[in-house]
């Protein structure tokens, strides 16, 4: 992880604080933390699947879809946990849908992936009809509950990202992620199965998906036709903010892409809280994402002419 | 009269406290061919890179005729007339020779955004000619081999004014009849009155080639004057410091075992209907021309490789046991040709390239969870037994020299403890001190009752290491030789195909 991060983010950190009489709340802090529970477990699956120097785009969409089931499958009088069930079996069927193609197939991971993306969301509108979808309250409550200080979604992300770290940094399967971004022939040599790894790798992610979108919906209470518009882009940036590689074989969940997605979560909530316009949120975004990594390849720089 | 073109005065580098070079001094003179020789972590290639601009020197200076200079950079390098030809040159695969030739100084239209296809074109093939090339400058970089990028780079290098070429390993993907066409070019260059600094490990090269010889070892000169000076004996001597003995073939311990047969196997083209046994506690080289079907054969017993027809066994107890090609490539060792490609997972550390092809054993149950710990002491210990030298355990593979990344390649597969092993060129771009370590550890290996089947486009290194060959000659099995019948003309003979097999 680099400095030039780092610095950027306490510094943005400083910046609100000072702003900002609302932003070092306990309630504030709750909600940064809450509106990240989603797109902390999005990013874990996907970065499993840029860590074999992959790419799926299709997140947002399948958190669409998946968070769409559910949520109609709750509001036609459905038990809570076959919907939850169902909605996780779709992101499972969508991940290994495109683990064949890009893995056993060969297809180009960023135009499946794509294609993916914008045929769900068609799907899921047909769906839901563009409707938004309310949610009972007690079933809002069972994830926006405190359990200690956070919210119930918050800890189940937290779980889930070092989960994540643990997987993919001590266990062989994370190893064997870990070889074949690094080099897949060389993963091929040693008699790894390479194409099931990548396969294996888009299930996670789609299932992670399905997870991050329910979370978003249920942190809401209602599901938005929006919900997961662009969220690839800003999972991705979280990622190589963090530290991976898009070419793969390098980076880390945590402290990694955990700091990626609450530097964007806490710039945003800044934002908010000092009601500038909402149409300058994807600018400042785009702004902090450019020092952010500009002071990334300062350090990378020095170091190569230090060689 | 001789006209020094470059001077190298007491030229002192480190590396984070590693000395790399100390008080160096050479010289080069226009029209002449310098050999510079040394094993890994001699300091030739830094001094080269120092000389080219690309590293910076800490003490000492670099005289270009009679006047002192500082080259800080490539730019300043090219400015001083110095070109660097890489051993695998770097250039633009997709653009074609002639722009990669004048890349820096494109001929364009007066006035316009426009480059003058055709006057480039000429002028490229002009240049190429005068070299002795007959390259096409219209043709893509990635359709030529080594050696015609290798040209395109001289090309360049003349283009730019270049007088002082400075040749780092050209050789070692070279066919022989590339070899020759480079030898040509750089007599024509010496003609013209460069001058030519000219890095190897292939010592009859340098006895071929070169003018004048330095020879490095440890950051200094050992020794360095004309070649007429030094026989093949006296350069080694001098780069390692001692003499080399050659290896004893000794009995291996235990009863001879058949490891594994393959019957008729038979892959595209290249392979055709070959059958052979490896047995334990010997070295069986393949032995064949460039073409011949040897890589292509062990990537089809291993599965690698599209197999139309064969079969496969291995020693199961006391019977043999069909087996695929996929089973037999997770149970043995596979030193492969090209460990920059598929040998090792460079940015990745040393501890964890060499336990990358055995992690089963480092699992620490009961949640799958990996024993760092004990995998850095296995990795420590295995760099330890193969004498890798490198910063520590903890540091990318790829800050290592070529010789210690292949000791790393081979400690992965030692920690497997195959019964079974198979190297394609497991020596190529090696130094000769790291090459003599790997040939005894090959050694080492069969005398405790291993199986190696060995490629090498080294003869010499064939016939010392091997205990018997088997000769491919367009991808069949023409003749197994044994240990007493080894012999280069023989071998040679053999291989090209002349009708001596009996």
């Amino acid at each position: 992880m680099s400095n030039g991060f780092y610095l950027v983010f306490v510094i943005l950190f400083l910046f609100y604080t000072f702003s900002s009489e609302y932003f070092l709340t306990v309630l504030n802090i709750r909600n940064i933390l809450s509106d990240a529970a989603s797109i902390m477990v999005i990013c874990t699956g996907l970065a499993f699947v840029i860590m074999t120097g992959s790419l799926d785009l299709s997140v947002g969409s399948v958190a669409f879809l998946c968070a769409s089931i559910t949520s109609l499958l709750i509001k036609a009088g459905q038990p809570v946990v076959l919907s939850l069930l169902f909605g996780m079996i779709a992101g499972i069927v969508v991940g290994a849908v495109n683990g064949v193609l890009v893995a056993l197939l060969n297809f180009n991971p960023l135009l499946v992936t794509l294609g993916m993306m914008i045929g769900l969301r068609g799907v899921t509108m047909h769906l839901t009809k563009g409707w938004q979808i309310y949610i009972p309250t007690e079933v809002k409550k069972l994830a926006i509950d405190l359990a200690g200080p956070v919210q119930r979604i918050v800890i189940l992300a937290l779980v889930v990202i070092i989960l994540g770290q643990l997987v993919l940094k001590r266990t062989r399967f994370g190893r064997y992620v870990t070889a074949v971004g690094c080099s897949g022939l060389s993963a091929k040599r040693i008699g790894l199965n390479v194409r099931a790894i990548r396969f294996s790798v888009f299930v996670v992610s789609g299932t992670l998906a399905a997870l991050g979108g329910i979370i978003a919906m249920m942190n809401m209470g209602v599901l938005q036709p929006t919900l997961g518009r662009g969220l690839e882009f800003i999972a991705v940036a979280a990622i190589v903010m963090g530290g991976t590689s898009l070419f793969g074989g390098q980076g880390s969940m945590v402290p990694g892409t955990l700091f990626g997605v609450l530097m964007l979560g806490i710039i945003e909530n800044g934002l908010a809280l000092l009601a500038v316009s909402p149409f300058a949120y994807p600018l400042v975004r785009g702004v902090v994402i450019f020092v952010a990594m500009y002071a990334d390849s300062l350090k990378n720089s020095r170091l190569a002419i230090a060689r | 009269m001789r006209s020094v073109t470059l001077e190298v005065k007491s030229v002192y580098k480190q590396f984070s406290g590693v000395e790399v070079l100390k008080d160096v001094n050479l010289e080069a003179a226009s029209g002449e061919v310098l050999g510079v020789v040394g094993i890994n972590g001699a300091g030739k290639t830094t001094l080269m890179n120092i000389i080219a601009g690309e590293v910076a020197l800490d003490k000492g200076t670099l005289l270009i005729d009679g006047e002192e200079v500082t080259v800080q950079s490539p730019k300043d390098a090219e400015k001083f007339g110095i070109a660097l030809i890489h051993q695998e040159p770097v250039d633009f695969a997709h653009m074609s020779v002639a722009e990669n030739i004048y890349l820096s100084d494109l001929p364009m239209m007066k006035g316009l955004p426009f480059i003058q296809r055709r006057k480039m074109e000429k002028q490229a093939r002009e240049q190429l000619q005068r070299l002795g090339s007959n390259l096409n400058p219209g043709s893509r970089l990635s359709e030529l081999s080594i050696g015609g990028r290798q040209q395109v780079a001289v090309a360049r290098a003349l283009a730019q004014n270049a007088r002082i070429f400075l040749f780092d390993e050209p050789t070692s993907s070279l066919s022989f009849k590339e070899k020759q066409y480079l030898f040509d070019l750089i007599g024509r260059l010496k003609q013209r009155g460069a001058t030519i600094i000219y890095i190897t490990h292939f010592l009859d090269e340098v006895l071929q080639i070169c003018d004048n010889v330095c020879i490095l070892r440890d950051g200094r000169v050992a020794s360095s004057g004309p070649i007429g000076k030094y026989k093949l004996q006296d350069v080694i001597r001098e780069m390692i410091g001692r003499d080399l003995a050659s290896f004893e073939h000794r009995q291996p311990r235990g009863s001879r075992r058949e490891l594994l047969r393959v019957e008729s196997l038979s892959a595209g083209t290249l392979v055709r209907n070959v059958s052979f046994s490896i047995y334990s506690g010997e070295v069986l080289g393949i032995w064949g021309l460039m073409g011949s079907g040897r890589t292509e054969l062990v990537r089809a017993l291993l599965g690698l490789y599209p197999v139309s027809a064969g079969k496969l066994l291995v020693r199961d107890g006391v019977s043999m046991r069909q087996i695929s090609g996929r089973q037999l490539l997770r149970s043995c060792g596979y030193v492969t040709e090209t460990r920059h490609d598929d040998g090792l997972f460079l940015p990745q550390a040393v501890w964890w390239n060499i336990s990358s092809a055995f992690l089963k054993a480092f699992e620490k149950q009961p949640f799958f969870a990996m024993d760092v710990r004990r995998e850095m002491d296995a990795g420590k210990t295995m760099a330890e037994r193969l004498q890798i030298q490198m910063p520590g355990v903890t540091y990318p593979v790829r800050q290592l020299s070529g010789g210690n990344q292949q000791k790393v390649v081979l400690a992965k597969w030692l920690l497997r403890q195959p019964e079974i092993y198979f190297m394609d060129e497991p020596t190529r771009g090696v130094d000769v001190g790291a090459k003599r370590e790997i040939q005894k550890i090959i050694r080492d290996l069969v005398s405790e009752g291993a199986g190696i089947l060995l490629i090498s486009s080294e003869i010499e290194e064939m016939m010392s290491l091997s205990d018997r060959i088997i000769v491919l000659r367009g991808g069949t099995a023409v003749q197994e030789v044994p240990y007493a019948e080894f012999s280069k003309e023989h071998l040679m003979s053999l291989g090209v195909g002349n009708g001596s097999e009996t």
